[in-house]
């Protein structure tokens, strides 16, 4: 980096990024001319409808893909594979069905060679922090959905990760459980200030959970709206009703609007 | 809306968890299952007695029990093996053939996993070979290897192999590419995550084959000791059916049940080992 600046937690400059759908079709622009700057223990919500890109975003930073044009930065680096540092909750829980609760969370260390009493105890605590202290010695088919995905993000959170990707972490869970995973994700973020990049369509969920939402607009995916959203932290679920979330839902669903017209 | 405690949560997961566990329910169906085998026995026992009653067309279970149990000590016929002995010329015969044939075919599954062109060549092979019956293969293995222990050998072989290659390709390719996803972002190398996700993975479907293949294995192994052994359950069976030997010929049956039985049960073990939602 040549000039001094504001050190980003996630740099995303000019990224471009094609997907050719069939042999000699033309090729379709997933990401085209995207430039967005994540700040270290921000909160972002990336929202837009279907095929805005939204998802590939989120796989360059998490390293899962490569960009055909542009740079991918995180924490000043590079991201040229996935890595522990960048931590992944899909919407699906993605476990490992053979592996207790408890050695799915410490498979990060052990895979790195770094298990150590240290971490077995850190893990101890996680599990405690996500409420599945009792369930260390279950396996993933014996939890709920909303328990499977708590334990995926202890899974990710063991490795310390400087920024959390969540791929709309609660799109399968039911109303109620939804709830209370986005309290418990408020919770989390409030003691713990994680850089997270939550990728969500639900505007409800992102205006009650982020500091940040960016609007993307689809075919091609660019950034069409960045919305600072200046509500007191922490929140909780129940301010959805308040009057300052319902008017900035309404700006981003009039951003949405236009995206949708324009496409 | 007050802070949910974190003990009301870990309830209501209690809760969940204890629905997903019914254990009354598997009880019920052990114990329903033996008392239908038991009624069965009985049927059979009265059947025989009373209304056949004529030991070369239906022996009492009692009969063939008693039948079995004297053959573990008298050769049958008189100059071969007792029943303990033809099990154990199939069991070895079936070992051979199942190990080796599950040995080529998880390796060819894997080969044809990894190379594409390996599995153009071979995938239309197997479609040809799978819906065949092994048995079929008896007159050419004879002619081309006699009647020694190697085509028997062979034709277990042949029977586990196609299985064995679609339950390693099914399970190294059913491997979600997420969870492969998951486990890269959670540090793992390629090397690591193949060996500890993929492979590991795979191994429950691939157990899942060995299970198929035991029992098409017992299948074979009879009807090529039917042809030309002079020892092995099945030449037991075909022997005892041309002297009108009923009962050996069902306790011979029963003795194939049971070890299929047991072999599928150590398999069903070792599943349980891989699988904790088995």
């Amino acid at each position: 980096m040549t000039e001094p600046q504001a050190a980003s937690a996630i740099r995303i400059a000019g990224v471009s990024k094609y997907f050719r759908r069939a042999k000699g079709a033309e090729p379709l622009a997933a990401l085209l001319d995207v430039s967005l700057d994540i700040e270290p223990g921000s909160f972002t919500c990336l929202v837009g409808p279907s095929g805005c890109g939204k998802s590939t975003l989120l796989s360059l930073i998490g390293g899962f893909a490569r960009p055909d044009q542009g740079r991918v930065e995180v924490n000043g680096t590079p991201v040229s594979e996935p890595g522990a540092d960048r931590g992944m909750i899909f919407q699906e829980p993605t476990l490992f069905s053979w592996l207790t609760v408890h050695d799915n969370v410490l498979f990060g260390p052990r895979a790195q060679g770094k298990l150590s009493p240290d971490i077995e105890a850190s893990s101890t605590e996680l599990l405690d922090i996500v409420g599945l202290a009792q369930f260390r010695d279950h396996y993933p088919h014996q939890l709920s959905g909303g328990m499977k995905q708590r334990l995926a993000i202890a899974r990710a959170l063991i490795n310390r990760p400087g920024v959390l990707l969540m791929d709309e972490p609660f799109g399968a869970l039911d109303a109620i459980t939804r709830g209370t995973m986005q309290r418990f994700l408020l919770d989390l973020w409030t003691t713990h200030r994680t850089t997270i990049v939550f990728v969500t369509h639900d505007v409800e969920e992102a205006v009650l959970l982020a500091d940040k939402v960016v609007v993307m607009s689809p075919r091609p995916g660019r950034i069409a709206a960045s919305i600072d959203i200046d509500l007191p932290q922490p929140r909780s679920t129940s301010s959805v009703d308040e009057p300052e979330q319902v008017a900035i839902r309404r700006q981003v669903r009039g951003h949405l609007a236009q995206v949708l017209d324009h496409a | 809306m007050p802070e949910m405690p974190p003990t009301t949560l870990a309830q209501a997961d209690w809760q969940d968890v204890a629905a997903r566990e019914s254990f009354w329910v598997r009880r019920q169906k052990a114990v329903i299952g033996l008392a239908a085998m038991i009624l069965l026995l009985i049927l059979w026992e009265l059947a025989a007695r009373f209304i056949v009653d004529d030991d070369t067309i239906l022996p009492p279970p009692s009969e063939v029990v008693t039948d079995c149990w004297q053959h573990f000590t008298i050769p049958y016929p008189a100059q071969s093996s007792t029943l303990i002995g033809h099990t154990v010329y199939s069991l070895v015969r079936i070992t051979i053939g199942f190990i080796a044939g599950s040995i080529v075919g998880i390796a060819l599954g894997a080969a044809m996993s990894a190379i594409r062109w390996l599995r153009y060549a071979i995938d239309p092979i197997i479609e040809l070979m799978r819906p065949l019956p092994p048995l079929a293969f008896i007159p050419l293995l004879v002619v081309w290897f006699g009647i020694g222990e190697v085509p028997k050998v062979l034709l277990i072989f042949i029977g586990v192999v196609p299985i064995m290659i679609i339950a390693t390709l099914a399970g190294l390719d059913g491997v979600p590419k997420q969870l492969m996803d998951a486990a890269a972002s959670l540090g793992a190398s390629k090397r690591y995550a193949m060996i500890h996700v993929r492979i590991r993975a795979a191994l429950i479907p691939i157990v899942t084959g060995m299970r198929v293949a035991v029992g098409v294995s017992w299948t074979s192994i009879v009807a090529a000791e039917m042809i030309a052994a002079t020892h092995g359950i099945g030449y037991v069976i075909l022997q005892a059916g041309n002297y009108l030997d009923t009962s050996l010929v069902f306790a011979a049956i029963i003795l194939i049940g049971l070890i299929g039985l047991l072999m599928d049960r150590a398999l069903r073990l070792i599943l349980h080992r891989l699988d904790p939602t088995a």
